[in-house]
């Protein structure tokens, strides 16, 4: 049964999230090719201190990558079906709806955080060519925020797709905007380290939140 | 509970979260009214204190008894601060206490430092530069290699991103041989090609005790300084300035401030009361005659002079309205009874904490608690069977009001 329902999933997301991969890949190209000619033209040293001293960070195009990723996955896993009630059909089968759901969420999670951890494994590979390690663990540090609000993107917009109510959709979606943009405040390096366990609160709050208009979904709530 | 409710309000505790971040963020947006910092100086004409401040849209300038003066009355009271306007004047005078008042004579003995409580734990990224300190040349330039402190010094040169080992190694002997423990607890400096000269870095090695490297002519000149290694130093603000009279000042872990001297480092300790390096700004500012060291925590201004000997000569606090008795922070108060502050005015890094207001988010909670009421009977809902609406209220006020509004119960709960 979860085989099957792997199978279907997979079907569903497999090109969006190649896509993101591919996407992924291109901003770290580009991210890569931005530092040959800022080497280039202004030194190597120059750019270094822009990082030190200045906290510039040269990564910054990868901020809202992951909410557009996490987006992407929740709209392309979760809109075939809770338009024309196929949801309905999958709530036939013979497992109940809040398992169903967590388990459609967790493979969804579970797809964005490889794809996070190619896009973290490529970049620290592009940047450990051009700085040394203080810089990389730095900087990757620094990002790891910016996943989470993907995290809360996905989690928050698969929620909102599934209920079937637009106004109450919009409300959610509201919700997740305000909730993802706490992860993208930072202006400097590093400055969510010492708080990144209470961040993660919402996010584990979020894991769950499907199952309400899930529920709602299969009483046939309008 | 049943997972169906609890994913309910596991929605409502993430809306509560962001409701409590944002909609106090966006009330400051519509209420909030400038208050402009006094601004506060030593007058070496009348000996007193000359500040100004803005207040109900004018510039008042006063003097510490409270006189008030004209714009140009106060720059006069300030000459060494102001001695381009005294100057296209016509009313520079040619000594003030003895001292001579050209402008390259003041220029040469003026000197200011800042430290701001955000810089106190601003994260860094621990590789420096370490600038030629004898170079042929007038103008500073960057070193092609940065340095990090570990288990040895090391250079890294920026071309290559490689370690230069001939460096790195003649370096550490050179640390090594003035007693220098490996690795550092603290390194400063002041990593800029805008000052006059380079005096390097102050480091604190591994026991406490602050050495003074610098680069000349290729080669490590490194003094194991008489510092005292049970200072318990937090941070240390290095700045070049051809007064050569101070490297820069210490900070201590209990908040005291040294200066550190150029006459062999000997430390001069001074007495700032109320002085927080978390939550004030500082700066230190010498003209010809005195030494002024300022800090505020956007409240309570503080001022404290000495002469050119340190020795005291006057302090001066000015209080601004306390933010609690403003109208709009009782308003905000009653309104929302808690808040998540994830910046705070004082420090570099992000947050996340809960602040409770004050007794007055009682009326607020009371408020919600009435709407809430009156909303779910007049929308029919099962209030016996979601009862834990009202809980939520009650303990986060408007922001359960909205959660439990928004995303209501459903008929068959």
């Amino acid at each position: 049964m979860y085989r099957s329902l792997f199978d279907k999933e997979w079907l569903k997301v497999r090109w969006v999230f190649l896509a993101y991969i591919i996407l992924s890949v291109s901003v770290l190209v580009y991210i890569a090719s931005d530092l040959r000619h800022s080497f280039e033209m202004k030194g190597a040293i120059k750019n270094w201190l822009a990082i030190t001293i200045h906290h510039e960070m040269y990564f910054s195009s990868l901020r809202y990558l992951p909410m557009l990723g996490g987006f992407a996955l929740a709209i392309f896993q979760f809109v075939p079906e809770s338009f024309d009630n196929r949801f309905r059909l999958s709530f036939h089968l013979p497992i109940n709806e809040i398992k169903l759901l967590l388990y459609m969420v967790i493979l969804g999670l579970g797809a964005i955080i490889i794809a996070d951890l190619i896009t973290i494994g490529g970049f620290i590979a592009v940047s450990s060519s051009f700085f040394p390690a203080e810089i990389v663990s730095a900087s990757y540090q620094t990002m790891l925020p910016w996943f989470m609000a993907g995290l809360v993107t996905y989690l928050g917009i698969a929620t909102a797709v599934v209920e079937p109510n637009w106004y109450l959709r919009i409300v959610l979606g509201l919700i997740t905007y305000f909730t993802a943009s706490l992860y993208t405040q930072g202006t400097i390096y590093m400055q969510y380290n010492h708080i990144l366990a209470t961040y993660a609160i919402p996010i584990l709050l979020l894991t769950i939140t499907i199952i309400f208009p899930g529920h709602r979904l299969r009483k046939g709530a309008k | 509970m049943n997972l169906k409710k609890l994913s309910r309000y596991a929605i409502i505790l993430v809306l509560i979260i962001s409701a409590s971040v944002f909609l106090p963020r966006f009330y400051h947006k519509i209420v909030d009214k400038s208050t402009r910092s006094p601004i506060i100086y030593y007058s070496p004409v009348i000996e007193d204190f000359a500040f100004f401040q803005h207040t109900g849209g004018h510039m008042a300038f006063k003097d510490g008894e409270g006189n008030t003066y004209s714009r140009k009355g106060y720059e006069k009271l300030l000459p060494f601060l102001y001695y381009r306007d005294l100057d296209k004047w016509g009313v520079l005078p040619d000594t003030i206490q003895g001292v001579p008042t050209d402008i390259t004579s003041i220029r040469h003995n003026s000197q200011r430092i800042r430290l701001r409580a955000y810089n106190m734990d601003q994260p860094t990224i621990d590789l420096y530069p370490l600038f030629e300190s004898q170079s042929d040349y007038t103008n500073l330039s960057y070193p092609p290699e940065l340095f990090r402190i570990n288990e040895r010094i090391e250079f890294v040169t920026a071309r290559t991103n490689k370690i230069n080992e001939k460096m790195s190694r003649q370096f550490t002997k050179d640390l090594k041989e003035k007693g220098f423990k490996f690795p550092a607890q603290l390194i400063a400096g002041n990593p800029t090609t805008r000052k006059p000269f380079d005096e390097g870095y102050f480091i604190v090695d591994n026991e406490g005790n602050v050495f003074h490297l610098k680069k000349v002519q290729d080669s490590p000149q490194c003094v194991k300084t008489p510092i005292d290694n049970n200072l318990n130093i937090r941070k240390i603000v290095i700045s070049e300035s051809v007064r050569r009279e101070i490297y820069g000042y210490i900070i201590t872990e209990s908040d005291e401030v040294y200066l550190i001297s150029y006459d062999n480092y000997k430390l001069i300790r001074l007495p700032l009361k109320n002085y927080n390096p978390d939550k004030m700004d500082f700066s230190f500012y010498a003209d010809p005659v005195y030494r002024t060291f300022k800090y505020d925590n956007n409240y309570n201004y503080y001022a404290a002079v000495f002469d050119s000997n340190y020795t005291f000569i006057d302090s001066m606090k000015i209080s601004l309205t306390p933010e609690q008795e403003k109208t709009s922070t009782k308003v905000k108060q009653a309104i929302f009874p808690f808040e998540i502050k994830t910046m705070k005015s004082f420090s570099s890094l992000l947050h996340f904490d809960l602040r409770f207001q004050s007794w007055l988010s009682l009326v607020g909670i009371l408020i919600s608690l009435i709407i809430g009421i009156f909303v779910k009977i007049k929308r029919d809902e099962n209030i016996k069977e979601n009862w834990f609406d009202f809980v939520l209220i009650l303990a986060t006020g408007i922001y359960g009001l909205l959660g439990v509004i928004f995303i209501k119960p459903d008929i068959w709960d």
